[in-house]
């Protein structure tokens, strides 16, 4: 949280700190300010509430921009409709939600509640013509003040970063339906003006000459009421998408040169998974469900959520305003840490009250910001091996109602190489991702040509790509399929789950018979289909050759393997119970363990000839309660991971190169701009 | 600007964090496991450091069969839903909460083993703020505030192993923390609560409770009783089980201090803590 000056640092940020400008006087802000400041902190990051916003009479944001920049500190600007901030209705005027029919339903039609202080309310319709009017006039008057800004005193924004976030589309889910599964169910808003919107949509979309193909009539087979589930799907999806980029666009009017970051922005004490759980918290005074916190990282972190250029970097938010406040200290400490890992492993982060930061122990503090300047610096980060691409990120793809009937695939993705695993839903997004190596496409997907021929040249590049036989295929794209296929090279497997095998350029593609029908006659949760999803997941794993880093002993025990640069694996040992935990990890070949901190603080040639480290293929360890052990991990096969690294690196900078040239071809004066 | 509804400060006067790893299951007296149903299948569970992930989905009667030896309360979907709902329309989360509490308080009744004696299994409201939106408050005018000012413990001040052991982490903080809170009741409910901003009274008024309370109480035209203390007492106080009577001592000793002191309302407080059960 400390480094050098007039430089923006939110990208090197993995923990940022939230001080809300709204919640003291300018005064007694600056104070805290200087507090901070001597603390070491020169990043922070706030949230702007829709409503103080608009009622900010006193130009309170302005003078605390003035203040942060006379302090030459960096500032994130968070723009809301976000939930989990501590400001009445988190931020939402208080006349729109206070009208029904401007209030978001869930699939079982019931307002969507959020139990969190200062107070509890039921959030917003995202298609609600009254929301999103006022919504859009609370984004032009936030870019006509940053315009201002600009324009009159520029020095004020050098250190200014707006934060765009996903805003509420993923809390659009049935506490009911989330209780078991975060995930599980159909996400999605069905208010009378999401429902509108969906018709008109559907009309529109399938109006489109793919699906008219062979004759105007075949169009009416994609409005069927068995397809009700699929279209909606990816309705919630492109809504989102193109609320996102309205947002962008709205705020790049007229402040164009103000940096923006698209992040998608996780708030688990406001997940309405935990609603029902929350409430029986309050009522008996006891501590928060941990354990279901606890999950609630790992299914958000599973999801990768497309931005509008690129992935959107995952934030989670520790308000301290639901159940993590009532958590003990090795209990939030736990909390942090694996959010930091998870989410910071890809790119993101997380935002903690600043005051909530400094009631935990200095030890502590200490140890997770060296740990986040790591994750920060790419020197550990997760590698994403598998993607599940969906038609919606928020529904379900894993176990219960509504979920879909490759959900034992999704299960067996991530049972096989956990947080390696990633939910998806855009295929530009799969293109983006070249450490991949498997992908699997969920039935509810709908192809059409283009879709076809983007995925068929990833797989071309050495991929694996897995899709059904019976799924939504328009009939250009079954014709470009079986074009493609009809060339290649084949294998048939009948036993189990029957699939075909193809060589597709140096990708393999499997086919296989995993559409709704076939689900169902598999029977989900069996011992027989259960292992019949198993042996066809193990043998798509052979085929791409991957396995995963290790195994553990003990399943109340979890592991967190990430690639360190350089070579070799940073490990880390979870153990998420109040109890201390005994276990073996066991690596597939013999490899070397040793402490991480020394490992990443020493060049890897001191390592290799390092006399005290054995090698072995199985290590025992005890995890004291919420504990986590940090390890790196070095062996022969591990060492390709610098070439992804410097790949991947030498991939970032000719895309950040070829944008800076492009804007300095296509906008004159950039290079004297205050951003250079 | 100055939030009306100031949770975090409310928060860190009232319910403070705990610090320390919860007990293990087995070392806990009573065990009361909460259960949202829906034609008698679980929706949702809950048991203070419990699990219960698994049982979500399964029949009632397997969660009780299974958990045998606490009581399992259980609640139907509709009614949660219903004082959600209705709750939403009450201004912040202490009123809801308080309104939900009522609305459930049949059904969060349980007989006590081998007893004839009731129990129910509510969180305990904090002493002060159950007193003033309860009988206490009856007495007090329409419309008044509470100014409270923690302070740090006076130089020397050595806290008991006893103290040691019941904050664990948290003692040193307390011995050093400062914070101000102003409550606000208006018509038997709580206003607001936050943390007044003092600055416009300059710095050396702002040190003096008495020049404090006067300013708040002609800002806000309502009458608004000072309490100053020690901010390791405070917390003593609010988990005990008679904490009116360590008040009465407190003041007794001048460890906490009533600014302006009324006559009328200290011997309330003796009254109260002598009657205190």
């Amino acid at each position: 949280m400390s480094g050098g000056e007039h430089k923006l640092q939110s990208e090197q940020q993995a923990i940022q700190l939230v001080v809300n400008y709204w919640e003291r006087r300018p005064r007694m802000m600056r104070a805290r300010l200087d507090e901070l400041l001597r603390h070491g902190v020169t990043h922070i990051a706030t949230f702007v509430p829709w409503q103080a916003m608009e009622s900010d009479i006193s130009h309170t944001l302005a003078r605390f921009l003035q203040a942060v920049a006379d302090r030459r500190m960096t500032v994130s600007l968070i723009i809301t409709p976000e939930v989990g901030v501590h400001y009445p209705n988190s931020g939402f005027p208080k006349d729109i939600i206070q009208r029904k029919e401007n209030l978001a339903q869930h699939a079982q039609q019931g307002p969507i509640a959020i139990n969190m202080a200062p107070n509890s309310f039921a959030i917003p319709s995202l298609f609600a013509p009254e929301f999103q009017k006022r919504y859009f006039s609370f984004l032009a008057r936030m870019d006509s003040f940053l315009s201002d800004l600009g324009r009159t005193q520029s020095e004020v924004l050098r250190g200014v970063e707006v934060v765009v976030t996903g805003s509420l589309w993923k809390y659009y889910r049935s506490p009911r339906d989330s209780a078991q599964s975060a995930f599980s169910g159909n996400a999605g808003e069905y208010s009378t003006h999401a429902n509108l919107a969906f018709r008109q949509r559907v009309e529109q979309f399938f109006a489109q000459r793919e699906f008219s193909d062979p004759n105007p009539a075949a169009s009416n087979r994609w409005k069927t009421r068995n397809l009700e589930d699929t279209n909606r799907r990816w309705f919630f999806q492109q809504s989102e998408d193109v609320f996102r980029n309205r947002t962008l666009h709205h705020l790049r009017r007229k402040a164009s040169y103000i940096r923006l970051s698209e992040t998608e922005l996780y708030t688990p004490e406001a997940d309405p998974s935990l609603m029902y759980s929350n409430i029986l918290q309050m009522l008996s005074g006891g501590n928060s469900d941990f354990f279901s916190l606890s999950r609630l990282i790992d299914e958000y972190s599973a999801r990768s959520s497309m931005a509008s250029e690129s992935r959107a970097k995952p934030y989670l938010h520790w308000s301290s305003l639901g159940g993590f406040r009532k958590l003990s200290d090795p209990e939030r400490q736990f909390l942090i840490l694996k959010s930091l890992l998870l989410m910071g492993g890809q790119g993101g982060g997380i935002y903690i009250d600043a005051g909530d930061w400094f009631a935990l122990s200095k030890n502590f503090r200490n140890r997770t910001e060296a740990l986040a300047r790591s994750v920060a610096s790419k020197d550990l980060r997760i590698r994403t091996r598998a993607l599940y691409l969906t038609p919606h990120l928020w529904s379900g793809a894993g176990s219960g109602v509504g979920a879909s009937s490759a959900a034992p695939l999704w299960q067996e993705l991530q049972d096989k190489i956990g947080t390696g695993a990633r939910l998806v839903s855009s295929i530009d997004l799969v293109l983006r991702e070249k450490n991949a190596d498997i992908l699997v496409v969920d039935p509810r997907f709908i192809f059409t040509r283009e879709n076809i021929l983007k995925i068929i040249a990833w797989v071309r590049a050495g991929k694996t790509l897995v899709i059904p036989r019976n799924a939504l295929y328009t009939e250009s794209a079954r014709a470009e399929l079986e074009s493609i296929i009809s060339r290649t090279q084949r294998i048939e497997i009948a036993l189990g789950l029957p699939y075909r095998l193809h060589a597709v350029g140096d990708g393999k593609l499997f086919i296989s018979e995993y559409g709704a029908e076939a689900g169902m006659d598999l029977g989900h949760g069996s011992g027989e289909s259960n292992a019949q999803w198993q042996s066809f997941i193990n043998a798509v794993f052979a085929v791409a050759n991957i396995q995963p880093y290790c195994k553990v002993s003990d399943s109340r025990l979890a592991v967190i393997p990430m690639e360190k640069r350089g070579g070799g694996l940073g490990l880390f040992l979870l153990n998420g119970t109040r109890r201390k935990v005994s276990g073996d990890v066991i690596f597939s070949q013999a490899v070397n363990v040793s402490d991480l901190s020394v490992a990443l603080s020493s060049a890897p040639e001191a390592l290799a000839d390092n006399p005290n480290s054995g090698s072995a293929s199985r290590f025992s360890f005890e995890v004291p309660a919420c504990g986590i052990f940090p390890l790196a991990v070095d062996g022969q096969h591990l060492n390709d991971q610098e070439e992804r690294f410097l790949a991947a690196e030498l991939e970032q900078n000719t895309s950040a190169h070829i944008a800076a040239d492009s804007a300095k071809s296509e906008l004159p004066g950039l290079e004297n701009s205050i951003w250079s | 600007m100055e939030l009306s509804y100031d949770w975090r400060s409310f928060q860190s006067v009232f319910y403070p964090q705990k610090r320390s790893l919860s007990l293990p299951l087995e070392s806990q007296k009573t065990r009361v496991i909460f259960a949202v149903v829906e034609k008698t299948r679980v929706i949702a569970a809950y048991g203070e450091n419990e699990d219960l992930c698994d049982w979500i989905g399964t029949p009632l009667t397997s969660l009780k069969a299974a958990h045998g030896d606490c009581e399992v309360v259980s609640l139907e979907r509709e009614d949660v839903d219903q004082w959600i709902s209705s709750a939403v329309g009450q201004p912040h989360l202490y009123q809801q909460i308080d309104f939900i509490r009522k609305s459930a308080l049949p059904q969060l009744e349980f007989k006590v083993r081998n007893s004839l004696r009731r129990q129910t299994c509510l969180a305990e409201k904090h002493f002060l703020l159950d007193s003033l939106l309860g009988g206490m408050g009856k007495i007090f005018p329409s419309a008044y505030g509470v100014f409270i000012r923690l302070e740090k413990a006076r130089e020397g001040y050595q806290p008991t192993p006893e103290l040691i052991e019941r904050f664990g982490a948290g003692c040193q903080e307390y011995l050093e923390q400062e914070q101000d809170i102003l409550i606000l009741f208006r018509g038997g409910k709580l206003e607001a609560f936050y943390e007044p901003d003092l600055g416009s009274i300059g710095p050396d008024r702002c040190l003096v409770p008495g020049e404090v309370v006067k300013y708040l109480s002609e800002k806000h035209s309502v009458p608004v009783q000072g309490l100053t203390v020690p901010c390791i007492e405070w917390m003593t106080w609010g988990q005990a089980k008679q904490p009116w009577r360590m008040v009465a001592k407190s003041l007794k000793t001048k460890e906490a201090k009533l600014v302006p002191f009324r006559w009328r309302v200290a011997s309330l407080l003796a009254v109260r803590a002598a009657f205190e059960v």
